[in-house]
């Protein structure tokens, strides 16, 4: 096993907009260790969610070095990074992003449908019951996002992050879109998870909820400013 | 994967029921009319086919037509000159007809009475309800026997049984005919009517009740390794030798006309095929327009499975399989559609109907074809949309 889950080096992403440069990433350099729980603050527009794209290899970096549980994924084609999206990363975004025609159990299996792990379907109903139960949807299972709530729905959504047993979670804004109670019990789920082992990655402009992650990055203009040290901004 | 692929068709085409239904209309027409054509042109086929190959297939009629001065080649050595000069003949057979009344008691009944040889009834696959043919000896010896067709027995046998009994025939003068046989019904074959008809052997004919100075047509005979069509086509130019004019002949082949018909038959279905395949073709735009807009409405869905691991190849196997699920659940209906329709056609102009499973097999297929070719470029375009511009695509 890798020590560093995320291990990046000089990592750069540029977009062309008309005639700007606009530098998203400009040179960021970031280890995370299994069984950390960082998270990364900034203020809107300095890369965060560009910076999870690229851990979450939705995105494929301008220069610089991305390896994901020991696999570097520079040289990557499509359908390789997708693999490696559906074995090694969990994605929880703030807008949910569940399939809304289908029910939250069928939600959470959809990422079983996209590994070659030669799952029957009978073991990844059970794999999802078991996660949906995990986040306290037991009774909701055959209920559809449109009849869950936010609180709800961002549960589901982490049983579905969970469902292959990534090597990270991957949340960007997981509460951005809930009310701050919600919120909170979102952020204990996510203790909770990491208390388990499991490695996760908080996005969060807000600095209440980065500070319960047990360790913190700052970021500014595409450039780490400062780790694990509260900062005004 | 491919189960699920089916389900989350389903799904949106149930999500979509008016729009789906619209978009396969263009389908469900050009099938229906694939199938439909194709079936009733084979079932138009097969029953012209077995109303002319019921007298026979391997049988050719040649009828003289004129008077017995123009026509003198139509004497007692047709038969030989003809067998000579065209090969594949096995037999050429004269019959003689006329009209005359027929009575038995009370009943009188003018029918057309004919004087055949023996074999005449096997060459037309004539067949017997009651009694017996008339054979060789009894045309030798000029017997004074007949054999009626089965309307006719019944007319002038209402009480019953016609066989044994005596009927009359009058030319000029009355003579009694020994029933020997009665004929089974036979539907009508061009202009040949058996059911009112009777039949006396040749030379009874010839002997007692005219003088036959010209047959009035020969039934002529193809042996079973010859082919009708040739036979008859040398036949027509052999006739056309020794007259010199192709008013004084008429040659009716029932293989020549089952060749025709089935030519003409095929070249109708192909070119009203042509006209059901260009509905197809529009059917299957038709598609592809409806899984193009598909795309795009769904480009939210394709961002949040490629985030979840969907390769391209996945994606566009997904819209694959569910343009071709919508186009061969548009085929399905159509075949319904076209094989109920042939069925209340065909039964209205009387045809056996004949399903045309090749048909069906052509329309599932090209339903298939359509669902493969027109739903590509859409599940190609699903496939390489970005994840992150999907994922934010309101
Ligand atoms: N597809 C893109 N094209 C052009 N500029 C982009 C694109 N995506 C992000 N950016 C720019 O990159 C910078 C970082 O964006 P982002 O990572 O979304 O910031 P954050 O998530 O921290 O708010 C912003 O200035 C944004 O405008
Ligand atoms: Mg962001």
């Amino acid at each position: 096993m890798v020590e560093n889950v995320i291990s990046i080096m000089d990592l750069r992403k540029f977009y062309l907009v008309g005639d700007f440069v606009v530098r998203a990433l400009d040179g960021i350099n970031l280890t995370i260790k299994r069984g950390a729980f960082t998270a990364i603050m900034g203020p809107s527009g300095s890369g965060k969610s560009t910076l999870m794209n690229m851990i979450g290899c939705l995105d494929s970096p301008t220069s610089g070095l991305v390896s994901i549980d020991g696999e570097v994924i520079n040289a990557m084609d499509e359908a390789e990074l997708a693999d490696v999206r559906n074995r090694k990363v969990g994605f929880i975004f703030q807008q949910f992003n569940l399939l809304p025609k289908l029910n939250a159990l069928d939600n959470v299996m959809t990422p079983l449908l996209y590994s070659h792990n030669g799952m029957s379907g009978k073991e990844r109903k059970e794999r999802a019951e078991y996660l949906l139960e995990k986040v306290g949807l037991k009774d909701r299972m055959r209920h559809r996002p449109s009849e869950l709530s936010g609180g709800q729905k961002q549960r589901v959504a982490i049983a579905r992050a969970l469902v292959n047993n990534p090597a990270i979670l991957l949340a960007d804004e997981p509460t951005g879109a809930l009310d701050s109670r919600t919120g909170d019990q979102i952020m204990s789920l996510f203790m909770d998870l990491n208390e388990e082992g499991r490695t996760i990655v908080f996005v969060t402009h807000d600095r209440t909820l980065g500070m319960k992650c047990r360790s913190q990055v700052y970021i500014r203009d595409g450039k780490i400013v400062d780790k694990d040290v509260e900062r005004e901004y | 994967m491919l189960k699920e692929n089916i389900k989350l068709a389903l799904f949106s085409m149930s999500a979509n029921k008016m729009r789906t239904l619209l978009s396969l209309l263009g389908i469900m027409i050009g099938v229906a009319s694939v199938v439909a054509i194709m079936t009733l042109g084979q079932s138009a086929t097969d029953s012209i086919n077995e109303s002319l190959e019921i007298g026979g297939i391997n049988m050719i009629t040649v009828m003289p037509m004129g008077s017995a001065r123009e026509l003198q080649i139509f004497d007692e050595t047709f038969g030989n000159t003809l067998m000579r000069d065209v090969s594949g003949i096995d037999s050429v057979l004269p019959s003689a007809s006329m009209s005359a009344n027929l009575r038995n008691g009370q009943e009188t009944i003018r029918s057309t009475v004919n004087g055949v040889y023996s074999s005449y009834f096997d060459v037309n696959n004539l067949e017997l309800q009651d009694g017996e043919f008339f054979n060789a000896l009894d045309n030798i010896n000029r017997r004074q026997v007949v054999v009626l067709g089965s309307s006719l027995a019944e007319d002038l046998f209402p009480a019953g049984s016609a066989v044994g009994q005596y009927i009359s025939i009058f030319r000029q003068q009355s003579k009694r005919y020994l029933v020997v046989g009665v004929l089974s019904e036979r539907s009508e074959t061009l202009g040949n009517s058996y059911d009112n008809a009777c039949f006396i052997p040749y030379n009874t004919y010839n002997q007692r009740l005219r003088h036959i100075t010209m047959p009035s047509s020969y039934s002529i005979m193809v042996s079973d390794d010859a082919n009708a069509v040739t036979v008859a086509d040398d036949v027509e130019a052999s006739l056309f030798k020794m007259l010199g004019d192709d008013d004084y002949y008429l040659v009716y082949s029932p293989a020549t006309l089952v060749e025709m018909s089935n030519e003409i038959m095929s070249t109708f279905t192909l070119f009203l095929s042509c006209i059901a395949g260009i509905s197809l073709l529009v059917g299957g735009i038709g598609i592809m327009n409806i899984m193009l807009v598909s795309v795009v409405e769904r480009t939210r869905e394709i961002g949040i499975r490629k985030a979840l691991g969907a390769s391209p190849r996945t994606i566009q196997g997904q819209f694959l399989v569910e343009s071709i699920t919508i186009t061969i659940f548009g085929g399905i209906i159509g075949i319904v559609i076209g094989l109920t329709l042939s069925y209340f056609t065909a039964d209205y102009a009387g045809w056996n109907i004949s399903i045309s499973y090749s048909a069906i097999l052509f329309a599932l297929a090209f339903s298939t074809l359509v669902g493969v070719f027109f739903g590509w470029y859409p599940a190609l375009k699903a496939a390489s949309l970005d994840p992150i511009e999907s994922l934010s695509y309101e």
